[in-house]
């Protein structure tokens, strides 16, 4: 626990912490002997008691006016999940609604829940059910956009998933890129853990040789499991490949490039049709199945002003003064004719 | 007007000063003492004609008698800091107050006045040598009610021993006595062929003044030292405890030494002091 000051140089003042040593607020009253006075130890005690109190609590508050703060930390954590990289497409295309088209349904002007929106709905759940990874978000259109890296603390994960669904989709897809910097966030991280990138996107896109070959490369060289959960819009043909077609075709559609090229690669691959909600949780649950390997992170805390804290501390402890001093007496009671 | 008490020693003075106590001393008075032979006290104003008809040696008889003498009163006076002490009485003041009325009792008796203050030593301010005249005491006494520089301490009672005068006389130790009982009892042991009478000045508030509630940070008017006291029902008796255990071993310390001190705990007044030497009060 390293310790530092917004302004050190206050700290001279700690000396004045001896001060009620020295001296107390409270008015004394005379007496000619206290020889005779008999000795009272509870008020010994507390005497002591209050000047100690007195001196910690000036120590608080001078701690506190020099500006304590806890300095940045870094925490490892073992836990037994995955490092996921969620990759989220926020294309135009994906503010369109999801599920199947089912005949006259397309004349109807009615917009059920947009891809974007049970693609967040369920990455939720699926941040929520798995607490001990380290989840990085990335969002994707026309350029690569970094939201989150690696981190553990869902919250944040929570709400940079929600803040996806803000304003509308940008443009257009390029996953080449976005696969090429998603495969980056292992860049120069220790292989604590199994690997996951997830993709979560309405289409595919055709690759040049070279960006193949980079995303090949570096998936291979980081071990990264590659999941894709393919979000089927409205009028958009499924994954899942009419066996009858013939090759050329298959390649001038995107999502069926994409899907073999994935599986070329060499690493463990799965393509989810998500076509519903109902399918897109199933989807979700089986890489929570397959990816529960123990993994250890590091974590940066940030700094941390303790400033409240110490002037709590000195509140508490420089209330017992208060107190007896309200209730000092200084002068004798006229009472005492008798 | 000062007030005025009446004082007596307990035996006969040894002064041949003519005054208002009784001594063994001849001359004139009003107590038949003896018959002496004409030659060996020739007045002739004395003479006893029955009784020198009736002695058969036919000597001529003379009376004699004893002379009331005059003594000499000291008042020995604690000015500590202590004696500064202000509870339902100014002690100062009530200090002064009798050092002025024995000043003054003692002028009617026609008794010679001294005083001796002391503290940690013998203090000069507050001296006034056995005299008859009483010049000088009206400063002294402005001074001891007023004077507010005071030092700690008692050491200077050890001293007034050689500041007493020769002749035997009566001295009162005025004081709250705040110190050792042995202190008092080495004064009374080197005062030896004095009466001392000690004048124990003690104020109501110091012991059943505690407020009944709250917290007092008692401080200690000479040594400084503070306390912090919980104050509560059933402090005051607790106190009043030791002050009474004090005051029986004051009693029996002076006893010891045929000597009554006086408890003076409303501040001075001349009627009890009066009535202690005439054995009415405690």
């Amino acid at each position: 626990m390293n310790l530092s000051f917004d302004t050190p140089w206050l700290l001279l003042a700690l000396p004045l912490a001896l001060l009620p040593l020295l001296r107390t607020p409270i008015q004394s009253l005379p007496h000619p002997w206290l020889g005779l006075v008999p000795e009272d130890p509870l008020g010994n005690t507390l005497n002591a008691v209050l000047r100690v109190a007195a001196v910690l609590g000036i120590v608080a508050l001078v701690l506190g006016l020099a500006g304590l703060a806890r300095g940045e930390r870094v925490i490892e954590t073992v836990g037994t999940g995955a490092e996921i990289v969620v990759m989220l497409d926020r294309s135009r295309s994906m503010d369109q609604g999801f599920g199947r088209t089912v005949g006259y349904e397309q004349l109807l002007m009615t917009q059920g829940e947009t891809k974007n929106g049970a693609a967040r709905r369920v990455l939720t759940e699926f941040v929520k059910g798995r607490p001990n990874d380290a989840i990085g978000l990335l969002a994707f259109s026309t350029r690569p956009i970094h939201v989150l890296p690696l981190t553990t603390r869902h919250e944040v994960v929570q709400a940079a998933i929600d803040a996806a669904g803000l304003g509308r989709g940008l443009a257009e897809t390029d996953i080449g890129l976005a696969m090429i910097d998603g495969l980056h966030y292992f860049d120069e991280r220790p292989y604590t853990g199994s690997r996951v990138l997830l993709l979560v996107s309405d289409g595919g896109a055709q690759l040049d040789e070279l960006t193949q070959h980079r995303i090949v490369e570096a998936a291979r060289k980081h071990r990264v499991s590659l999941y894709w959960i393919y979000l089927r819009g409205r009028g958009s043909p499924g994954l899942k490949v009419e066996t009858n077609a013939e090759s050329g075709q298959r390649d001038a559609v995107p999502e069926y490039f994409l899907d073999r090229f994935f599986g070329e690669i060499g690493v463990p691959y799965r393509a989810y049709e998500a076509e519903d909600p109902q399918q897109l949780k199933a989807a979700v649950s089986d890489i929570d199945r397959l990816q529960r390997l123990p993994t250890r992170t590091t974590e940066v805390v940030p700094r941390q002003s303790l400033a409240s804290l110490t002037f709590g501390l000195a509140l508490l402890l420089l209330l017992p003064v208060v107190i007896v001093s309200a209730l000092q007496v200084t002068r004798w009671s006229r009472s005492a004719a008798h | 007007m000062v007030a005025e008490f009446h004082y007596r020693l307990p035996g006969k003075a040894r002064s041949q000063r003519p005054g208002a106590h009784q001594s063994n001393m001849r001359g004139g008075g009003m107590v038949f003492r003896r018959h002496v032979s004409l030659f060996s006290s020739p007045d002739p104003r004395r003479l006893d004609v029955r009784a020198s008809l009736r002695d058969p040696a036919e000597q001529w008889w003379v009376r004699e008698y004893q002379q009331r003498a005059a003594i000499p009163v000291v008042v020995v006076l604690d000015v500590s800091t202590s004696m500064g002490f202000r509870g339902m009485q100014n002690r100062a003041r009530a200090a002064a107050n009798f050092v002025e009325s024995a000043a003054w009792s003692a002028n009617r008796h026609g008794d010679r006045f001294g005083l001796i203050g002391f503290d940690r030593r013998l203090r000069e301010d507050c001296w006034l040598p056995v005299r008859q005249q009483r010049a000088a005491l009206e400063g002294v006494v402005q001074h001891l009610r007023h004077d507010s520089k005071r030092d700690p301490g008692h050491e200077g009672l050890a001293e007034v021993r050689a500041w007493l005068p020769r002749e035997p006389g009566l001295v009162f130790l005025v004081s709250d006595f705040h110190w050792p009982v042995e202190v008092l009892q080495r004064f009374l042991e080197e005062s030896r062929p004095h009466h001392v009478v000690p004048v124990v000045l003690w104020d109501r508030a110091e012991y059943s003044g505690w407020p009944s509630r709250g917290f007092a940070f008692a401080e200690d008017m000479e040594s400084g030292e503070r306390r912090l006291i919980w104050l509560r029902r059933g402090w005051n008796e607790e106190v009043e405890a030791a002050y009474d255990a004090r005051e029986t071993a004051l009693r029996v310390t002076c006893e010891a030494h045929d000597v009554r001190p006086l408890f003076l705990r409303d501040g001075f007044s001349a009627d009890s002091v009066s009535a202690h030497f005439l054995g009415v009060s405690s």
